[in-house]
């Protein structure tokens, strides 16, 4: 199906899809250090409600960001070695 | 776990959702020839004209057994019918895209409108689970997050029906954790759904795969999204969704970043691949939007369904690590 070369830029494409995986993992920890955990939280505390969905909505967008970043430059730069 | 009976059943709506497609498909061959709902198969030397409205038969061949359940048998009636109506309209405005161009800002807002029958019939649960976090509450932000998950799932969907089988074959893969957690959880109405769409799209793909001889179109397409979308409200299986569709979510997003916004595809300037004697070349423009596509033939220059493999590939890996999420959940 492919030689050696493509044997590795497969496994790049994995190492890309993982890594993505991952960054949402990361994000998922942080949020659940930064955010106090939701059976802790006092029911009708609207400003903390508020700032959760901001803070997490934020992260989520810094995940997207990272993500196209991260593509990019794993297409550019590794896959296609383009200057 | 299911029940013996509803064990059978689900046998049962699977297997009929796959016969009931395979028998509609010459049909809607015939209809989109008649309509002249034709796509031109641009990844061939020749270029053949294809029947377009293949999604038509994906679209009966899921809903007709699922609607045999709720209505003859008297379940899970309120969910099949706020999925059946989310259903009608992101397949309405496929077809309506199929039949004549929408305006790509105005697509994924109408297609938005699918998750209001989910909204409206509250057939969701505004606690959706995240990784290392568990259980949260989101009473205000959740209908919202319907709304935007309809538009991005279906699009992500529809931006991976560009080459022969590609789509069908992708959903089929991300709908297997799909299935093996609601099936393990309980989530009874979810894990049926999937069965039926998974019944429909394996027929489907039979005259899908390379070379096509129909095309799913975006009636199709939107369909499919509308419906994974559904199995993951509906499922609480949000996060295991967004996983097991990650490279459906990629190729969506970087087109729409690499391009600077909502455009319609026919418009570009710069394809993402050549085509030259039958294989798939990366472009090298920077200029070029970035697809799966391209990054699949960055490889190696291959032939269409060789990049189909390497998509279903990647969907597969992604398949794994939605499994893997799923048991990284708590609470």
């Amino acid at each position: 199906m492919h030689d050696g070369k493509s044997g590795a830029k497969v496994f790049l494409l994995i190492i890309l899809l993982t890594i993505i995986w991952a960054l949402f993992l990361g994000v998922s920890v942080i949020l659940s250090v930064l955010i106090t955990p939701p059976e802790g939280q006092v029911a009708g505390d609207t400003f903390m409600s508020v700032a959760r969905v901001l803070v997490g909505l934020f992260a989520f967008a810094v995940w997207v960001f990272a993500w196209e970043r991260l593509t990019e430059f794993w297409l550019y730069k590794i896959m296609l070695r383009v200057e | 776990m299911l029940s013996p009976q509803l064990n059978t059943l689900s046998v049962m709506i699977f297997v009929s959702a796959f016969i009931i497609t395979l028998i509609l498909i010459p049909l809607v061959k015939r209809l989109s020839s008649s309509m002249g709902a034709m796509g031109y198969d641009v990844h061939k030397p020749d270029k053949p004209l294809i029947p377009k409205l293949g999604g038509l038969a994906i679209f009966l061949g899921t809903l007709t057994p699922l609607a045999a359940v709720a209505f003859i048998f008297n379940i899970y009636t309120t969910v099949f019918l706020a999925y059946l109506l989310s259903a009608i309209i992101a397949s309405s405005i496929g077809l309506v895209e199929d039949l004549r161009e929408l305006n790509p800002i105005l697509k994924p807002l109408l297609i938005s409108l699918a998750g209001l029958p989910i909204i409206l019939f509250g057939v969701y649960s505004p606690t959706p689970e995240l990784p290392f976090i568990g259980q949260t509450r989101m009473f205000l932000v959740y209908p919202l997050l319907i709304i935007a998950g309809y538009a991005v799932l279906s699009n992500a969907i529809n931006s991976t029906d560009v080459l022969n089988g590609s789509m069908a074959l992708m959903s089929i893969i991300a709908l297997i954790p799909l299935i093996v957690i609601s099936y393990v959880r309980g989530e009874y109405e979810a894990f049926i759904i999937s069965l039926t769409l998974l019944g429909s799209l394996i027929a489907f793909l039979t005259q899908n795969k390379y070379p096509s001889k129909i095309f799913a179109g975006n009636v199709g397409s939107l369909f499919v999204g509308a419906t994974i979308a559904t199995i993951a409200i509906v499922g609480k299986i949000e996060v295991a969704a967004i996983i097991a569709l990650m490279p459906q979510i990629m190729n969506e997003f970087h087109i729409i970043f690499s391009i600077g916004g909502l455009k319609s595809a026919r418009y570009l300037a710069k394809r993402p691949v050549e085509v030259r004697n039958g294989m798939l070349y990366a472009s090298r423009d920077r200029d070029s939007p970035v697809t799966l596509v391209r990054l699949i033939t960055a490889i190696q220059p291959m032939t269409e369904p060789m990049v189909v493999r390497y998509m279903a590939m990647l969907s597969a890996y992604a398949a794994i690590l939605a499994l893997i999420t799923q048991f990284l959940l708590i609470g």
